[in-house]
């Protein structure tokens, strides 16, 4: 059962780190994604991690966990408003990619093994996936959609969502860690 | 008289006007005033130095929902995008605070 945790967890850092690797040679590589398909990757990373957090809300009992999850689903939330606000004024729409197609479809391997888990192997196997999902993300925002947005106002909202994925790491290591499963 | 009336009436209304109206409102709020923006995750400014009778606002400009929050010493409750709360610190010492609900954001007001 660990070992299966532990590669579905690694699969999905995997999946994002994916996105880091096609930003190797940023500017230049064929396979760099546009500005429709930045929104597209954005979009779906942050609605996985509403999912997941929504589904630890309903399942976890641990107050670390669930006020950890609360803020994702909220936080997330707001996000994706954000994004979707400033799409609209670019004129841009979202578009697929083969990042956020394999975002989705990793997404419902982790979304089965979360509905599967239950009690402390539930709420180790959501924060263990936070943890990596929100390194991944941070370092695709960092070494790849933002040297590829083309659109001055989408760079600066994403240099701006920084500081968000950051703190939501540092949080998932925090809980991870034990230093808040404890305030039950 | 009906003079003696326009008269006080204008007393009155410049009374009304006078800055020693405004004395006591003046009085009560001596002290200086320092906000703390909340952006970017980050208390700017992390450490902030005030005296008693001072005022700190602390203001929200975040798209999510933030709190000042030193256990047993001030709590602004939940602040959405661009609201603002003012505390008037009445307890001297260091109080490190942070944001209930992103526990690594880390502030510090110090009370002379």
């Amino acid at each position: 059962m660990t070992k299966t945790l532990i590669s579905s967890v690694a699969a999905a850092a995997v999946l994002l780190t994916g996105i880091f690797i096609i930003g190797a040679s940023p500017a230049k590589a064929a396979d760099a994604p546009t500005d429709p398909q930045i929104v597209g990757i954005v979009l779906a990373a942050d609605q996985i991690d509403i999912d997941y957090g929504k589904i630890a809300l309903a399942k976890s009992k641990n107050k670390g966990v669930r006020d950890f999850a609360q803020r994702m689903v909220t936080d997330h939330s707001a996000v994706q408003n954000s994004v979707i606000g400033l799409a609209s004024k670019l004129n841009v729409t979202a578009e697929d990619s083969g990042v956020s197609t394999s975002l989705k479809s990793g997404a419902v391997d982790i979304t089965a093994k979360l509905n599967s888990l239950k009690g402390k192997e539930f709420d180790k196997f959501y924060i263990d996936n936070e943890v990596s999902y929100h390194k991944a993300v941070t370092d695709a925002v960092a070494d790849v959609l933002i040297p590829n947005a083309q659109n001055a106002e989408l760079k600066s909202a994403l240099e701006g969502a920084q500081p968000l994925f950051l703190k939501h790491l540092e949080h998932a290591r925090l809980v991870q860690s034990g230093g808040e499963m404890s305030h039950k | 008289m009906p003079s003696r009336i326009i008269m006080s009436a204008i007393i009155l209304a410049l009374a009304a006007l006078s800055p020693i109206h405004s004395a006591p409102a003046d009085a009560k709020s001596a002290g200086k005033t320092y906000t703390v923006l909340i952006k970017g995750f980050a208390f700017v400014p992390a450490r902030l130095e005030v005296e008693v009778g001072d005022t700190v606002i602390w203001k929200n400009l975040d798209i999510v929902p933030h709190t000042a929050t030193a256990k047993k010493v001030f709590d602004s409750k939940k602040l959405d995008t661009g609201q603002s709360w003012s505390y008037l610190p009445t307890k001297r010492g260091n109080h490190p605070y942070t944001c209930l609900y992103h526990p690594t954001m880390a502030g510090e007001l110090v009370v002379k």
